[in-house]
């Protein structure tokens, strides 16, 4: 089931009648509320791949508890090494197969040979990479002593499927939400007004950024021929603002979400096209998988101790999982690898942590140094995302070579008029204004409408208004996926 | 829990009532629009046309017939009903609330082939229902063709989503500011001044004669309404006529399904004793001068065409 569907404004008032008017007596019948709508949430996209989520969640309950019972330190790795394995297995099998099959038979091709090896068709689970790395973050922090092994297999499972971050995050730890899990929640108003906002911002962005830049997007990088190189920086630009509304839209539903039901949250994006430098970015940007690799992968392997050489190594690591992470793509793994090069001379320089603060702190406007970082970081962010975007790393070259080589002030008024949603060019920009402008004002806060002109009651509430016109007006007629369910 | 329930009551009602107070502008405003889209159904729904002589059908209603020639020639006051792009169910929509509010005709023309038999999957050109969906007359028939319209009928505003210029339109109209769009049809006629191009013979290279427009099922849900249309004729004492307006000869030769076409609306005609008027087979349609794509006259095609009908429609004693 989409946020953006018909279905979803239906399903979620009556989720909440139902779980603080019907169950609200009984913990236990709210977890299993919980954990009943979340597999009817995610089988309403294809039931069948909810037996991955069953099995996963079952393995890791029992290794869980197995690990914690254990008293031999091999025995404990043992179950600890059986729960990544499946997970990652499936991760693998899943996602990675037909990338690992056809990336060997490319490299045996190299040499000669021309090996016979045949793919498979495999649909991608919805949400496979979010939820498994949710579920190994439980068993990891059990077997290093972090957290107790959950003793109630409804809460555990309502943990693992929890419908508001299922299928594209935040990649919660256990270690934050299975606790909220075990204790009685309260109806919290200002928590819950506070999350409907949010969903109201998620949704703006989803909307009226992600889905009216996707046409434009999809029509530039697949002209890349025809169109004029300024029109490529154009969708390049775009790009960066589609992925951003389409992520953090989510993000920021799921957050709100959770927030009507008496949960929270982690903050997954903190304003992060407002960073001064790529170390900033990256602690705005999906910081739940951020830390999750921070902390399951770049510590355990060293993180900035060791030799130079070392460090090096696990910078490269952390860049190039995460990037992998993203997708079976080449472009993927380039885009990482960029992204730690873009990061590598502040760190080697001692000034990746320079930038922990909030962007003119005190101030309503950032100074020259800063617009110029900001712009800076920025370019830097647009150019790593043609990666992202492009079918393969050739198609990239492809883009940035016809990008940069043309007059990039060229523009042509006919530019985009075969996109059927010509009209709405325009207004794309205009809520990009909106975007940046609402965000800059809010870049202290948790999510762009948090207390937001507070002192102007009249002016806050006409914007929940505007904002709530403008998704009306232009959403589209069919829901659209969000950007990040394919990974 | 009890502030928070009344607080979303709150902005969901205030909400609802500026979604319907722009709605309300909005439609208003359409329903003073003369463009194109809106004022043959703004003229319908308020029960003014009244004509004696009516052409039904799809642009091939529209861009063919010219009922200035049909008024001079049978001096009839006539009027055309034709819609791009529909289908049928959606021609039904507008021959029922035509019906409903206006004065029925001596004579109905319905112009069929085969992309009017065939079965919608969505609403061509919904802006121009936009102001009409609360009409039942027109709602029921295209709640058939798209059975997610409630959402557009029943939650306010969200029909106009997608269709910015005709929400700013409707508005501007709303408020007393002079249509930005340019009105272009004659009594619902609109010709082309465009002459043949190479649209047709890049059509050809992509396609293998004998290719199939529709299948035979969709089209049994043609004769369905057509069926329907002779009954309601029928019951309200109209003469109906039923015309396969020219198509392009190299056209025809593409669709297997052309001459089983024509022997059903024979059939039919022969059946419900209604005039079929077949074109399809004209010398008119070997010619791309009077064409400007395979499916559709220009100005002077359509000129020539209307005078023959009009003296066909003569000489067969359909209107005596």
């Amino acid at each position: 089931m989409l946020f953006n569907s018909f279905e979803f404004l239906l399903f979620l008032p009556a989720v909440f009648v139902l779980y603080w008017f019907v169950f609200q007596r009984s913990l236990r019948n709210q977890n299993l509320l919980v954990l009943l709508v979340s597999y009817l949430f995610y089988g309403w996209w294809d039931w069948r791949f909810l037996s991955l989520i069953v099995i996963s969640s079952v393995l890791d309950f029992w290794a869980g508890r197995e690990i914690e019972r254990s008293d031999s330190s091999s025995r404990k790795k043992n179950f600890l090494i059986l729960s990544m394995v499946v997970n990652l297995g499936f991760l693998g099998f899943f996602k990675y197969y037909n990338f690992f099959i056809e990336s060997f038979a490319d490299l045996i091709a190299q040499f000669g040979m021309s090996p016979n090896f045949s793919t498979l068709k495999i649909v991608l689970p919805v949400g496979i990479s979010f939820y498994t790395f949710q579920t190994m973050s439980y068993t990891i922090d059990i077997y290093r002593g972090k957290l107790k092994a959950s003793q109630d297999p409804i809460a555990f499972f309502a943990f693992v499927s929890f419908f508001p971050q299922l299928v594209a995050g935040p990649i919660e730890r256990a270690t934050n939400l299975l606790p909220q899990f075990y204790e009685k929640r309260t109806f919290n108003q200002q928590n819950a007004i506070d999350g409907m906002r949010q969903i109201l911002w998620g949704f703006f962005k989803k909307i009226a950024i992600a889905d009216m830049a996707s046409p434009f997007v999809s029509h530039i990088f697949n002209n890349v021929d025809t169109i004029p190189s300024g029109g490529l920086v154009i969708g390049a630009i775009l790009f960066a603002f589609q992925i951003y509304g389409d992520f953090s839209g989510y993000s920021d539903i799921a957050i709100g979400t959770s927030r009507l039901f008496g949960f929270n949250l982690m903050q997954n994006f903190a304003f992060p096209y407002f960073s001064r430098d790529i170390a900033e970015f990256w602690r705005r940007w999906h910081i739940s998988l951020s830390t999750w690799f921070r902390d399951y992968l770049y510590i355990p392997l060293g993180g900035s101790r060791g030799s130079q050489g070392i460090q090096l190594r696990n910078i490269f690591a952390i860049f190039l999982v995460s990037g992998f992470w993203h997708g079976a793509n080449w472009t993927f793994v380039f885009w990482g690898a960029l992204n730690a090069l873009y990061f590598l001379p502040s760190f080697f320089m001692k000034k990746n942590r320079k930038n922990l603060d909030v962007v003119a702190q005190n101030r309503w406007y950032p100074t020259i140094k800063e617009l110029f970082q900001m712009g800076i970081t920025f370019g830097l962010t647009v150019f790593a995302w043609i990666f992202f975007r492009a079918e393969s790393i050739q198609d990239a070259f492809h883009y940035i070579y016809s990008m940069l080589t043309g007059n990039l002030t060229n523009f042509t008024s006919n530019m985009f008029e075969n996109v059927r949603e010509y009209n709405n060019f325009k207004y794309t920009f205009l809520f990009i204004f909106i975007l940046l402008g609402v965000e800059w004002i809010q870049r202290r806060k948790q999510h762009g409408l948090e207390d937001i002109f507070d002192k102007i009651p009249i002016v806050r509430r006409g914007l929940y208004f505007v904002l709530a016109i403008i998704i009306i007006l232009f959403i589209s007629n069919e829901a659209t996926s969000f950007i990040y369910f394919q990974f | 829990m009890k502030g928070f329930l009344l607080c979303t009551f709150i902005y969901g009602l205030l909400f609802l009532s500026i979604c319907y107070g722009l709605s309300f502008m909005a439609d208003k405003g359409l329903k003073r629009s003369t463009n194109n889209d809106h004022q043959t159904w703004n003229m319908i729904v308020e029960g003014e046309i009244n004509a004696e002589l009516l052409v039904a059908g799809s642009s091939r209603a529209m861009r063919l017939i010219d009922p200035k020639i049909l008024e001079d020639k049978t001096g009839l006051d006539s009027y055309n009903l034709g819609m791009e792009g529909a289908r049928l169910r959606s021609q039904l929509a507008r021959w029922d609330s035509y019906l409903a509010y206006n004065k029925p005709p001596r004579v109905i023309i319905q112009t069929v082939d085969l992309m009017s038999m065939g079965h919608a999957e969505t609403v061509f050109k919904k802006q121009q229902y936009l102001p009409f969906l609360s009409d039942n007359n027109i709602y029921d028939h295209l709640k058939l063709v798209d059975n997610r319209l409630f959402l557009d009928r029943y939650f306010p505003l969200y029909k106009y989503h997608g269709y910015m210029d005709e929400f700013k339109e409707g508005l501007r109209l709303y408020a007393g500011q002079s249509p930005s769009i340019k009105h272009t049809e004659y009594k619902g006629f609109e010709a082309k001044d465009k002459s043949w191009n190479r649209e047709f013979k890049q059509m050809t290279d992509t396609l293998k004669r004998g290719y199939l427009l529709h299948p035979d099922e969709l089209i049994e849900e043609g004769f369905e309404i057509l069926d329907d249309m002779i009954k309601d004729c029928r019951k309200r004492n109209i003469q109906l006529v039923l015309v396969f307006t020219p198509q392009y000869s190299g056209f025809t030769d593409l669709q297997v399904q052309t001459d089983s076409l024509v022997m059903g609306f024979e059939q039919l005609g022969k059946e419900s004793n209604v005039h079929f008027i077949n074109y399809v087979y004209d010398p008119i349609c070997s010619d791309t001068t009077y064409f400007y794509n395979a499916m559709h006259l220009n100005r002077k095609g359509a000129t020539v065409f209307t005078e023959q009908l009009a003296k066909d429609l003569m000489t067969k004693g359909i209107l005596d």
